[in-house]
């Protein structure tokens, strides 16, 4: 993911053939990407459509959780339609879904700005990923350790505390 | 629905949080907007989801606003109990039920998705279809007494739902005709193991159309013109006075079609109408506990197609399916000289890829050992296949086990003057 000295939003690289666009993130880092990967995100998508010169700004996305969410557009954009059913099909979303596993062993903090960014740039997949990771963290735990994992302060009142367990009954217990 | 004044703060914290870079980098997550803690609350089960209520202030209310709502009957087990007597359970997941739908919590009218798994055993999924019957009858959480809204059933009452799923159910005419005139969005309906007490599913709206290991008390039609995607799977009719009423189905966007027979489902058999985009069949016969099952499912089949037969004008034509590109047969028995498989290629002028997987191709499978059976040694295939018109077939995948494809494979050879581009592929599994 080389920074691109081209200053062209939608540049076509030597080799390829390929298009490419070029993202800035919030911080002014450029990225060259495939058009393909990038079009992943739905608003950069629509921003391609609008042309445009001097890259794509994306100012609500640092360059560190820009690069994250490229590695995953590249890796989703790169694979082929195979037909359903054979066997490199299955293969391929085995590698897929051990790729999208390893992607996720972030810290939180990352793992909370990839889900603001994945949503920002509306891709969906990536949102699904990242908000089902977070999800499983905190199923199966209890309030406590919830707390505890993500440094949620519990900012109740007695007289609230007392009512919240009122109101609830045992039934959401 | 509404618990107003209460939700308001859940949704300032989440504006003030928009600029997230603020000095507080702890608790990132409770700085999230709303709609993103929905998002990830989407993935949770509904008693988890509620339980995030007492983690703080900023989370008391937001299980409120869910509009994905995923409630599991499991979820309420207790360890140990059998499922069937598990009565603490079924108590635990029926208060949970009335006091999340009771008024001001969640309304099922306001939902996008919900995903209803109730279980067997106790009451037989009656008194979850309680549940459904109150979201239908008094949307935004009138209780039947106060009468005001009795028998007023007008538009105001309509679900925005796009999902749903019920598992366990019990569901009458009441529940059909409430899809059909007030779940406007409904694009997804699945149901698994439910009594379908209705007649007739139709919609303008479906897409998608799952019926699995249903019982279904006469269904007799399905019309819906946007439908895409169409599943049976398995399941029993057992209303015997209508048992021998074919199903209706009348999809003409219809794209895909899973049916999986059974000597208990499609007794009447199926008729189709005109499916231009149908692009992928796939007919799965699934009978393990039969005792010659063979026999069964092949006249199952045959039902089937003389269902689809009768429906062409009543002459001998079959419907044509002009856009079917994919065809896979699966554990089909193909054994009556051919005639299926004919019938299904003479009417898919447009066929590219044509998997037969663990069919059964020869009469006698007790004495299968030993090719001494070929008595047909000079072999004639059947007349009906010799005009097959497939000249875009690409791919005939033969899966198969033990079975004696040589029969097959011959015919194949036969036609394939027909079959100019088609690749024979054999897999031994």
């Amino acid at each position: 993911m080389a920074a691109a000295d081209s200053c062209d939003g939608i540049s076509t690289s030597g080799g390829g053939w390929e298009k490419t666009v070029t993202l800035v993130s919030s911080d002014d880092a450029r990225f060259e990407v495939r058009e393909a990967a990038a079009s992943l995100s739905q608003t950069v998508r629509r921003m391609i459509r609008a042309g445009g010169d001097g890259g794509i700004p994306l100012p609500k996305v640092d360059a560190r959780t820009l690069s994250t969410v490229l590695e995953y557009c590249n890796k989703h954009a790169a694979v082929p339609a195979p037909a359903p059913e054979s066997s490199s099909a299955e293969a391929a979303a085995v590698d897929l879904e051990w790729f999208d596993k390893e992607l996720m062993h972030v810290d939180l903090a990352t793992l909370c700005s990839l889900i603001r960014a994945a949503d920002y740039l509306e891709v969906a997949g990536l949102l699904d990923l990242t908000c089902k990771t977070v999800a499983d963290m905190i199923k199966s735990k209890t309030a406590e350790e919830i707390r505890q994992m993500f440094g949620i302060q519990n900012d109740f009142t007695p007289e609230e505390e007392e009512q919240l367990s009122r109101e609830n009954a045992g039934v959401f217990e | 629905m509404e618990a107003p004044g209460k939700r308001k703060r859940g949704n300032d914290a989440g504006d003030a949080a928009a600029g997230y870079s603020s000095g507080d980098d702890r608790d990132r997550l409770s700085a999230l907007p709303d709609s993103l803690i929905h998002h990830i609350m989407s993935f949770m089960k509904a008693r988890q989801v509620v339980q995030t209520c007492v983690l703080s202030t900023r989370w008391r209310h937001l299980w409120r606003s869910m509009t994905c709502l995923d409630v599991d009957k499991s979820e309420f087990e207790t360890p140990g109990a059998k499922k069937y007597l598990d009565y603490e359970g079924w108590e635990k997941f029926e208060d949970f039920m009335d006091t999340l739908l009771s008024p001001g919590n969640v309304s099922i009218a306001s939902l996008d998705t919900l995903r209803l798994q109730a279980s067997y055993g106790i009451g037989e999924g009656r008194p979850a279809s309680r549940w459904i019957r109150r979201g239908i009858k008094y949307p935004h959480g009138q209780l039947p007494a106060a009468g005001v809204h009795r028998g007023k059933v007008v538009s105001y009452n309509s679900w925005r739902l796009r999902r749903l799923h019920l598992s366990n159910i019990e569901l009458c005419d009441l529940f059909a005709e409430h899809v059909r005139t007030s779940c406007q969005s409904l694009e997804d309906l699945e149901l698994g193991s439910c009594s379908c007490k209705f007649h007739a599913i139709a919609s303008g709206s479906l897409k998608n159309l799952a019926l699995k290991y249903c019982t279904l008390y006469g269904l007799d039609e399905i019309a819906t013109p946007t439908l895409k995607n169409l599943l049976i799977e398995s399941g029993t009719g057992t209303n015997l006075k209508t048992m021998d009423r074919p199903l209706v189905i009348t999809a003409p966007a219809l794209a895909s079609m899973f049916l999986g027979v059974t000597p208990h489902n499609f007794v009447g058999g199926l008729s189709l109408s005109e499916m231009t985009s149908l692009a992928k069949v796939s007919v799965h016969l699934s009978c393990k506990e039969i005792v010659d099952p063979f026999k069964i499912l092949g006249s199952c089949v045959s039902s089937v197609i003389t269902n689809l037969e009768v429906l062409g004008e009543g002459s001998t034509t079959f419907i044509q399916f002009n856009n079917l590109r994919t065809l896979v047969l699966s554990h089909c028995d193909l054994s009556d000289d051919f005639q299926i498989l004919g019938h299904f290629l003479r009417n898919s002028p447009n066929l590219e890829r044509l998997t037969l997987l663990y069919c059964k191709y020869s009469n006698d499978t007790k004495k299968k050992k030993g090719p001494s059976k070929s008595k047909n040694a000079e072999y004639t295939p059947c007349p009906n296949l010799v005009d097959v018109p497939c000249k875009n077939l690409k791919l005939t995948h033969i899966i198969y086990k033990e079975d004696d494809i040589r029969q097959l494979i011959e015919l194949l050879l036969h036609i394939s003057g027909n079959l100019p581009n088609n690749y024979i592929k054999l897999t031994k599994a």
